[in-house]
This record gives C-alpha cells, structure tokens and sequence, in this order.
C-alpha cells in the first residue's frame, strides 16, 4: 500500500473548520465530552490514542489506514519473548488474538494487514473499536470538507473534531517489533 | 506507451465526487410515472446489488495486486463501487422506491452469491478476478447503465449516471490493462495460474452461481424492455477489446467468460438447459439458513451525510 498523505497534504485540508488536534501535540486536557470525533492515521497510531478518545466522545468515526499485526501487552520481559518467539509464531498468535477479539468476519479483515507487518503490543485497541459508540471506515479519505470528511464512498462523515494520530505517537513494545520483507 | 498506474491513480483522485454534491430533492423526480415503478424498482434493487458485489470483488483484487500503486487504486475502485451502490440507493430513495429506511432485498442468486463471495472472494486469484470484473462491468457500462437512460429522464439520474460512467471508465481502462499484462507472461505460468484455479472446489461452485445469476439478469433486464442488441453489443465489446490484443486473447479464462456470456445472450443449449435448472434450484433454495447477510453487505445507505 502506498503510504498516506502527511495530514497537511490531504485534500482539502484547508476546508475543515472544526478543530484539529495532532496527537504528538498531545490531546489529554482537551474535552472530547459529548463530540463527534474522527480520528485519522495508521492502526498502530490509532492504538495509542482510541481508547480514552471512545471512552470520551459521543461518537467516534475511525478512518484507519494501514492496518497492523497486534498483541495485547504480556507480563514478559521483552528481551525473553524476543529471543524465544519467531517471527512466524509472532504473526500467528497476532492472528489468533484478532480471531478471538474481534467477531465479525469482515471487521477481521479490515483489521488484517495486506502483508505481514510489524507486531505491535496494544491492549485495548480491538474493544475500543467494538464499543457502540465507535464506528471503524477503511474507505480511502477523499477529501476533507468544511463539516468532516468525505470518503471515497461518496459519504460526508460529520464530526466536531479531527484527532490525526500520527506515527510519532506510535512508540510500541519492541519485544513485538519485528519487521518481514 | 507504458500505462502508468501512478498517472491514473492521480486522475482517479482528482476525480472524486461526493452523494453530498448532488441536489437529491431537485426538481425531476415527477418524471417517474406510475407505470414505470414497479419494473424500475426491480431494476434498480438489482443494480444496486450487482455494482455492491462488484465492490466486494474489487476489496478481493487489493489483497492480489502485485503492485503498491495498483492495489491502492483497487482500494480506490472498490470505494467507487460502494458509492455507485449508495447513489444508486439515494436516486431509489427519491424516486419513493424504498419504504423508511428498508433496504431492498438481495434476490437468492445474489444472496448467494454474497455468502459465496464472503467465504471465497479472498482465495480467487488475479487472473480470475482480473478476467471476469471487466466482463461484469462492460455489461454494466454497455448495457444496463444506457438501459436505464433511454428510459428515465429525471435529470438527477444522468448527473448520476455522468459521474459513475466517468468512473466506470476508469475502471475499465484499468481492468484491460491487468488482463493484458496478465496475458504478458510466460505460457507456462499462465497454464500452471490456469490449473490452479480451475481445479478448486470454491471455483467450481463460484461458476455454479456465476451463470445462473447473469442469465437471469440478462433475462430479467430483456423482459424490462431491453434491446437484446444492447445486450449484445455489450459482450461484443468485451470481445472487441479483447480481441485486439494478443497479451490478452492469450489467457484462457479470458475466452471461457467471453463464450459464456455470448453464450448467455444467445441462450445457447444446453449451456442454457443447465443454467435454467441452476435456477430452478436456487429458487427453491431456503436461504434462510445462511443466517444474517456478513456485515460488509450491510453497509450500504442512501444518506449523503453520516451524522
């Protein structure tokens, strides 16, 4: 997959007149209480800020691109499960936990990454996307408009707030990052 | 000259519009008279499911593309797909087709073929994907899509309708591409790719719902009022174009789908005998106890907004 545009080369960046947070600026302190909130990047990005986002905002649209291999974080040390799990079993027990977690058959798909990726270590992006309030949309982002987002779908996703979770703010556990050519 | 994939992903974002561009409450949708409803209705519930299925073929070919870019321009179609069945659904909704917020019902060929492609879509290798969504959408450009505006002239209908030929094209330019490059490799490899998918059950049972659900489409459409030469010249211009290439005439699925759709037009016996008694089958099959449709096949709606 080609990688994404930086947030300010998205079309009509310009457009959106709701605020922006940049996760790297950090959002805690702000009030999502009661928003529509978009949250815009990569899964292993998303990860990092969903969970206190869904547990905040009225409703919640995910526009996730990239999706990527994870495990809920374990009481191991890192170096120990680095040296004793290959890649293989990695991406296998990361297939295993998306099996278990996540229900719906093409939920899973969206949530599968095209080729084998890096392993991250979330624990609770999985439930934070299943909550009722929360919406996952893998459409390319067509456009940003003045009131939300437009997908490539031909529909105008309205929110009060975009959260772009960047890639920075994507620090995971490295007994779970492995890399596959 | 080489086609090049990244120019055409450009264009194909460039060109990107939005159910929110389209005034749906302007003036024309009067022009549906009483009589033409009901069949339309049908027509219509149809196509929004074919153009619905046809997405859910393209989400298949962006986890087979070989190439970054084209994936990302699958990833493009497939979206394209999705909103041509939601406009699709808005211009059913204002024409007062659908009752509150009831979505038309898949007929059991397509209700099929929704669980099928649900299960299998994802182990269809590219030369099967590639070959047979082109054949789908010329039928589509060239048959169905100028059916439906000789027969309506409710101006939101053509605004529509430009916008989702626009982007059919696009598609289809694509799609000869693939098949040609596809048609570009070595004899050996396209007869092993060949085997392979030819000798799997989920393939076998794919084709068992395949034509069955395009006979009857072609059948449904002609009792509408269809010209069988639209129909016809639909498939001639699959053939046509691929004909003229040699990459192409070399793969040998690309000939089985062109005689079986020129086959399907002219009812041909007894590929026809057997297609009829497929449906008679499927007729009396209780979908029922397939459960709940997956949820991808719930995703569509009318509403320009998402609020």
């Amino acid at each position: 997959m080609t990688r994404p545009l930086p947030v300010p080369e998205l079309r009509g960046a310009d457009t959106f007149a709701g605020e922006r947070i940049h996760s790297t600026d950090g959002y805690h302190g702000r009030s999502l209480w009661g928003r529509r909130v978009a949250v815009v990047g990569s899964a292993a990005a998303i990860a990092q800020v969903l969970p206190p986002v869904v547990t905040q905002a009225r409703k919640v649209t995910v526009f996730q691109h990239d999706p990527a291999w994870m495990l809920p974080r374990l009481p191991i040390p890192a170096p120990i499960v680095t040296a004793v799990l290959p890649d293989r079993i990695l991406h296998l027990l990361a297939r295993v936990n998306l099996g278990v977690q996540v229900r719906d058959s093409w939920m899973r798909r969206q949530l599968t990454p095209d080729s084998a990726t890096v392993v991250r270590s979330h624990s609770r992006y999985y439930r934070a996307l299943q909550q009722p309030n929360c919406k996952l949309v893998t459409w390319p982002i067509a456009t940003l408009a003045p009131l939300g987002i437009r997908t490539v779908d031909g529909i105008e996703h309205r929110v009060d707030c975009i959260v772009f979770a960047d890639s920075d703010s994507a620090p995971t556990d490295p007994s779970h990052r492995r890399h596959h050519e | 000259m080489a086609f090049a994939y990244p120019d055409m992903l450009g264009t194909i974002k460039d060109r990107q519009w939005a159910l929110a561009d389209i005034d749906w409450d302007a003036p024309g949708a009067e022009l549906i008279t009483d009589e033409q409803r009901p069949r339309l209705a049908a027509f219509m519930a149809d196509l929004v499911w074919i153009e619905h299925v046809g997405a859910r073929g393209f989400a298949a070919l962006t986890r087979k593309a070989p190439d970054s870019t084209l994936r990302e321009i699958y990833r493009y179609f497939h979206a394209e797909e999705q909103k041509h069945a939601n406009a699709e659904l808005a211009l059913m909704r204002r024409w007062g087709m659908l009752e509150g917020d009831d979505m038309p019902l898949p007929n059991k060929n397509i209700r099929l073929v929704i669980e099928w492609l649900d299960r299998y879509a994802d182990d269809l290798t590219l030369p099967v994907l590639g070959t047979v969504i082109p054949s789908l959408e010329t039928a589509l450009d060239g048959a169905l899509v100028k059916f439906l505006l000789d027969q309506v002239r409710d101006p939101v209908c053509h605004e529509v309708f430009r916008h989702i030929n626009s982007d059919e094209s696009r598609h289809l330019a694509v799609g000869f591409q693939v098949l040609e490059q596809l048609g570009a490799g070595p004899a050996r490899r396209l007869a092993i790719e060949t085997a392979g998918f030819a000798l799997r059950p989920s393939f076998a049972l794919g084709a068992l719902l395949y034509a069955p659900l395009l006979s009857r489409m072609a059948a449904n459409i002609v009792a509408l009022g269809l010209d069988e030469e639209k129909l016809w010249n639909a498939v001639r211009r699959y053939e046509t174009v691929g004909d003229r290439n040699p990459n192409i005439r070399r793969v040998p699925l690309y000939h089985v789908v062109r005689y079986h759709a020129k086959a399907t037009i002219n009812r041909v016996q007894p590929i026809q005998l057997a297609v009829d008694a497929l449906n008679a089958g499927i007729d009396r099959f209780p979908v029922r106890i397939l459960g709940r449709p997956p949820s991808w096949s719930r995703e569509l709606t009318y509403d320009p907004v998402a609020k």
